[in-house]
């Protein structure tokens, strides 16, 4: 079990830069995920840490050991990659073992090490099988049985669950938890789902061009975003964001339009509203917003409506099911304790 | 077997033409190779004496199955070095990055360019520097040292493996020989075979090279050679000559036959990317 730091890392192709000095520790046996829209380098970031790519300037310490220059095999992690990267050629169990028989481990300790990560991950009668003889999750089984039988230090996983159908990812989404658990290993996930980065994460680590944005516990990252960029990528469907004037304490979202100012602030802001804490009131209560209501869509547990207010649009989230259609006049109240406010240029927080 | 329109007879007629345009002549030459001396200008395709004369009286002239043996054993040999040296440095061009990689690759492209008969002249320096003229040698080490085709071919075919492979390998912790070695060459089998045929029919068909380096001696040098030397000495006598081509191609068609499949899907694959 180990830590991992990293500490300044920068990453270059040549004369363009890609990572500017990300900064972030993972404690011993915590399971951190990270996420960002794809191009912010989470893959980039995840790849230097096993060793499969340069780093250009900074340092990689797992258990308190500088890797910049180890190779990955010494650096006693394993991962698990987004195509699986079975190989082809191998059954299941010669995949599981492959890297155990590399270190000439007794074919006795093979055997049951490889018997033992079969039962957890319930792959025992497939250990004769290839890969193409197998299904999607059944694969994807395999590829984290090739990884637990090393029994490294830290497992990092590229963005694993997304050749999945969604019903299986849910699944594997408890599985991998579970497994972490069981194992108290230091686990780094990365993903572009940020569904599945809270549903597993004990912290979230959020990146975006290459530069941290907010790292912090799932929760915390949703109630308390950093930046108007973590507001907008943590949460689906994701907060409103409305850009406004603060003036005498209110915020002037159109000439026509304002809305209470939440905190201290004055000029150009961005407030921040997520669907779930707008609700319908009567026309005519205070703060009430006048909204036209443009597409009403339900999953049957939530209802999304989405509406025009004086030519911004805004989206609200009912877990009743409100008898609107579109069309509709309705009004509007964004929760007074619920809502965020961010600076226009720098989109940092400000209440 | 049914047959539903117009256009699958049209398909079957030309497909048809061009099984007899390209088995027609082969059939000849069989035919030819089993006729006596007497009828080899009668135009019937079944001989009305068929004999095996021909092919016993080719191995009195000249010593045919030391011929065989020469050309089995140089081009074996040859297609093992290529099979070997192309895909090591196959492997290296796609797996490796490494700076000037791909100016690297362009110039070995551009050696495909060059035709061998330029080389040639440098190469029998060298050969004849080391003291290997007159060996056959010279025939079958330059398969050592990879080249361009194979290189190429083999290449096209790594790339299409996932790199991820060699990654997850890394990272359990292969060294790249292992890797090329448990890995990479297994997969690639398809284009192994087909490679495999095309350098073998390669060295097999070779006469340049083994004129070159093996002039006078019948008894080092390979079946082309004879082939030729043959041809010059009995010309006329074609149900001679057919049998001894006979002979000359009988390995490739059996290789092929034995590698088709691969061969086949090798090729297809080869073709996609």
């Amino acid at each position: 079990m180990a830590q991992v730091s990293l500490n300044n890392i920068i990453k270059s192709y040549g004369s363009s830069q890609v990572m500017h000095g990300v900064t972030f520790d993972v404690a011993d046996g915590e399971f951190v995920a990270l996420v960002g829209p794809s191009g912010c380098g989470k893959s980039t970031l995840l790849r230097m840490v096993a060793g499969l790519e340069d780093i250009s300037g900074g340092t990689i310490s797992i258990a308190n050991r500088i890797v910049n220059d180890v190779e990955p095999k010494e650096r006693d992690l394993a991962m698990v990659f987004q195509n699986y990267a079975l190989y082809p050629h191998m059954t299941v169990r010669q995949n599981m073992g492959f890297s155990l028989k590399l270190r000439n481990a007794p074919k006795t300790e093979i055997e049951t090490r490889v018997a033992e990560a079969a039962g957890i991950l319930g792959l025992k009668d497939y250990l004769d099988r290839l890969p193409k003889q197998l299904s999607g999750g059944q694969r994807q089984r395999v590829a984290m049985g090739r990884a637990i039988v090393r029994q490294p230090a830290v497992f990092l996983f590229d963005e694993p669950l997304s050749n999945l159908d969604a019903a299986l990812r849910v699944q594997m989404r408890a599985e991998i938890r579970a497994l972490h658990d069981r194992l108290q290993s230091t686990s780094i996930f990365v993903t572009h789902d940020q569904v599945e980065a809270m549903t597993m994460a004990d912290r979230i680590i959020v990146l975006r061009s290459g530069r941290l944005e907010q790292a912090g516990a799932p929760l915390e990252l949703y109630d308390r975003p950093a930046n108007a960029f973590v507001a907008g990528f943590i949460g689906s469907p994701a907060m409103n964001l409305l850009r406004g004037q603060a003036v005498d304490g209110m915020i002037k979202l159109t000439p026509k339009l304002s809305v209470p100012l939440p905190a201290a602030a004055d000029g150009p802001v961005i407030w921040g509203i997520r669907p779930e804490h707008l609700s319908l009131v009567p026309a005519g209560s205070e703060g009430a917003l006048r909204v036209r209501v443009t597409a009403v869509e339900s999953t049957g547990h939530a209802t999304f409506v989405m509406g025009d207010m004086d030519g911004i649009m805004i989206t609200a989230l009912f877990t009743d099911r409100p008898p609107l259609s579109k069309g509709d006049q309705i009004y509007l109240k964004a929760s007074p304790e619920k809502q965020h406010l961010f600076d226009t240029t720098t989109e940092v927080r400000i209440n | 077997m049914i047959r539903k329109n117009k256009a699958d007879w049209a398909a079957f007629l030309a497909l048809s033409a061009g099984a007899i345009a390209m088995v027609g002549p082969f059939i000849w030459l069989i035919s030819t190779s089993l006729k006596p001396m007497a009828e080899q200008f009668d135009m019937t395709l079944v001989p009305r004496h068929p004999t095996l004369a021909n092919y016993i009286e080719l191995f009195h002239i000249m010593p045919f199955h030391l011929l065989i043996w020469n050309s089995l054993k140089i081009s074996a040999i040859s297609t093992l070095g290529q099979l070997l040296t192309c895909s090591m440095a196959a492997f290296i061009f796609a797996v490796v990055r490494f700076p000037g990689r791909n100016v690297l690759f362009a110039l070995l492209l551009l050696t495909l360019m060059v035709p061998a008969q330029i080389t040639a002249i440098p190469q029998f320096i060298i050969f004849k520097f080391l003291g290997l003229y007159g060996t056959q040698a010279p025939l079958y080490v330059p398969s050592f040292l990879g080249g361009a085709f194979g290189t190429f071919l083999m290449r096209q075919y790594f790339q299409t493996i996932p790199l991820e492979l060699a990654e997850a390998a890394r990272m359990d912790g292969a060294s790249l020989s292992r890797i090329f070695f448990t890995i990479y060459l297994p997969l690639a089998k398809p284009a192994l075979a087909a490679f495999a045929i095309i350098a073998f029919m390669f060295s097999w068909n070779d006469l340049f090279t083994a004129l070159i380096y093996l002039p006078s001696d019948v008894e080092k040098t390979t079946l082309t050679v004879g082939l030729a030397l043959f041809q010059t000495q009995y010309s006329g006598h074609w149900t001679l000559m057919m049998a001894a081509s006979v002979i000359s191609v009988a390995p490739i068609v059996i290789a092929f036959f034995l590698a088709q499949k691969h061969f086949i899907s090798g090729m297809a694959m080869t073709g996609m990317k």
